[in-house]
């Protein structure tokens, strides 16, 4: 890994608190999450619907809806900069050519009445400053990239497929050579045949350009694959944070434990999945202590009274557990 | 690489076109539904036309034999005939029964106010309306959309004659600045076009206002931000746009009303249009003159409805390929009964 010399991170995030406000309510979606990230490098946000890995993303890229959203405290250094102060028109001049973004829903996330050649075009004309026909050819040169014809540029989002959108936003995302690329649950919406090969090419392009990437995904098979490094959220926190094989090899937080637990085993016979009991908490009431501890099989009455803070495992493997040792060494030993 | 997109352009502007001559196809029968429709609803209509014609003073005698003379006496489907027949054989509205004039020529004559004060309308309700609720959706629950919105409720609310009746009694008796009333030059139509545009610009106010905030929500816009761009942009070039169907709507509608005429400002203003000339001759049992009137503007506004959708089509590529969409299959049947 090709980490800075001067020891900054090329980006940073630093306790970062967000929350929304609905009907009165205050709902923490992020509480004080921190990690970071070199270039080429990738991280995999993982955790259920719901977690804030998405809030996440579009604070880096600061594009939440404000209000209802508003970011509490926390940094966001690229390249050092705190981009979190940034005037909103520096921050544009960020925004599609050093991080961009791929969005969930390919259906929704194209302009309906306008030429996919021309969505993609426009953020090259923006970003580099070239004439309208440089940018129509990089464009088409974008979207051969990822296996789509130049010739239909000048095509709309209605006559392409699901997979195909969603190449296109990824064009369109990777347009500018970005530095750092938020894919955000890139290939849910997509048919599983269409999965393969839309993670294919944003790999393929991430190694190509040297880009940073954090995946956001509830898959495990996707942070397999691409990830370098992982986070699991839950609740907004970041719960276990390690490297793939620290995660894979060791999950520690029994939350981490449990999203494995519930994968389906194909050398098993068994009849039923086995999920984690009980629901994510209501992020407008969390509860005090460990946000897990209602749904965790381990939780003593300490996980209860006092927020859990993440101790080393040691490497770079963090776990937010107070009863780590137990949980893992004794699996099942804790039931009270 | 210009060359073919040119060629592809042309195609589908063929396609729009053979659309174009079968919407225009389709609205024969439609006139052909009016006209009957308003014939039987004449003909059953209270009042008999030789007798306002001959006074009060005519003997029974002289009405029957005026409305032989008018063809009154026939049975309906005879007179129902000869109309459809009249009108889409020989392309004649008729006479008025009481001025010496063509209905044809009758609405010749009072189209060109109408006409002046639905273009003038329309055009302030584009030009004001439209900004007031792009500014209203911006700034949603600001002062700027508190502003904006008060200015539509009280153009939905106030009243067109009263409006009318205050601008006159301010710029014409108070200020002397404009005419009253009546018809002239250019000055004739401020008062009644502001009195009668209010409500057009309040409706096409709170229409975008209210299309715009839906647009504002859509994924696409996050997309156009996280590409970089400015607000600006992102409104004009991507919300607007998207923003533009239910509004180009209201501005049909609106066109294809006003050119119907406004009885209440053509009254209040004096003006001849063709408002007042309809309702009056409901009034005087005028058949020909409301059937013709009814029949001009249904053709009319068939033909601003079909306007409204060949420029839905050229905003919205969706819609345009549902056109020509339509016309494939049409082709494809075709072949196949053939």
């Amino acid at each position: 890994m090709n980490a800075n010399k001067k020891g900054t991170p090329f980006i940073e995030v630093k306790n970062l608190t967000v929350h929304y406000t609905s009907e009165g309510k205050v709902i923490h979606a992020v509480n004080n999450v921190s990690f970071s990230l070199e270039k080429g490098e990738t991280l995999g946000l993982v955790g259920e619907t719901g977690a804030g890995k998405t809030t996440i993303a579009k604070s880096i890229l600061r594009i939440l809806p404000e209000p209802p959203a508003q970011v509490d405290g926390g940094e966001i250094l690229l390249e050092g900069k705190n981009i979190l102060a940034l005037s909103n028109d520096d921050m544009r001049k960020i925004r599609g050519r050093k991080i961009s973004m791929i969005f969930q829903d390919p259906m929704t996330a194209l302009n309906p009445v306008m030429r996919i050649g021309n969505q993609i075009a426009e953020g090259i004309a923006l970003h580099e400053k070239v004439s309208g026909k440089a940018a129509e050819e990089k464009a088409k040169k974008m979207l051969e990239m990822v296996g789509i014809p130049g010739s239909r540029y000048r095509d709309y989002p209605h006559q392409f497929s699901g997979g195909m959108k969603q190449r296109v936003v990824i064009a369109m995302a990777l347009a500018c050579s970005p530095d750092l690329l938020l894919a955000d649950e890139p290939t849910t919406a997509l048919d599983v045949t269409i999965q393969a090969q839309v993670l294919d090419i944003i790999k393929n392009l991430q190694q190509e350009l040297n880009t940073a990437m954090i995946m956001i995904t509830h898959d495990l098979g996707i942070v397999a694959e691409v990830c370098d490094n992982v986070a699991v959220v839950y609740a907004g926190e970041v719960v276990e944070y390690g490297s793939r094989e620290e995660i894979f090899d060791h999950p520690w937080h029994p939350y981490t434990v449990g999203l494995f637990g519930s994968l389906p085993d194909i050398n098993s016979d068994v009849e039923r999945l086995s999920p984690i009991a009980g629901m994510p908490p209501d992020p407008s009431n969390l509860p005090e202590g460990c946000a897990f501890a209602p749904r965790c099989p381990y939780a003593a009455a300490e996980c209860r009274k006092a927020a859990v803070e993440l101790k080393s495992l040691g490497g770079t493997h963090i776990c937010r557990c107070i009863r780590q040792m137990e949980a893992v060494q004794a699996p099942g030993a804790g039931h009270n | 690489m210009r060359l073919p997109s040119f060629r592809e352009r042309k195609g589908v502007f063929i396609l729009m076109w053979k659309y174009i001559i079968k919407r225009l196809l389709w609205m024969i029968p439609v006139l052909l539904g009016i006209s009957i429709v308003i014939f039987t609803i004449m003909y059953f209509c209270p009042g008999d036309p030789a007798a306002s014609i001959l006074g009060n003073s005519a003997t029974p005698a002289a009405i029957a034999e005026k409305r032989a003379e008018m063809g009154l006496d026939q049975p309906y489907m005879v007179r129902l005939l000869s109309y459809l027949n009249q009108v889409f054989l020989h392309f004649d509205l008729g006479d008025s029964y009481f001025q010496n004039q063509s209905v044809m020529s009758g609405i010749l004559y009072r189209l060109p106010y109408t006409a002046t004060i639905a273009f003038i309308c329309i055009l302030l309700q584009i030009v004001i309306g439209t900004p007031l609720g792009i500014t209203a959706a911006v700034h949603q629950n600001g002062l700027a959309d508190r502003i904006c919105m008060v200015i539509a409720l009280a153009g939905v609310s106030i009243p067109g004659f009263w409006l009318a009746m205050m601008l006159v009694l301010f710029f014409a008796v108070k200020l002397g600045w404009l005419p009253p009333y009546g018809v002239g030059g250019l000055q004739y139509f401020i008062l009644p076009c502001v009195a009668n545009a209010f409500a057009g610009i309040a409706s096409q106010a709170r229409q975008t206002r209210s299309s715009m905030l839906e647009v504002i929500r859509s994924d696409y816009i996050v997309t156009a931000r996280a590409k970089g761009l400015s607000e600006r942009e992102i409104l004009y070039k991507h919300a607007l746009p998207n923003a533009l169907i239910p509004i180009i709507t209201v501005v049909g509608n609106g066109m294809g009303m006003m050119l119907g005429g406004t009885v209440v400002i053509e009254s209040v203003f004096s003006i001849p249009g063709i408002g007042m000339y309809t309702t009056s001759a409901i009034n005087n049992r005028d058949y020909p003159i409301v059937m013709g009137g009814v029949l001009f503007l249904g053709a009319l506004f068939s033909l601003i409805m079909l306007l409204v959708d060949v420029i839905y089509a050229y905003v919205d590529p969706r819609i345009k390929a549902q056109y020509e969409g339509q016309q494939k299959s049409w082709r494809r049947r075709k072949k196949a009964n053939g």
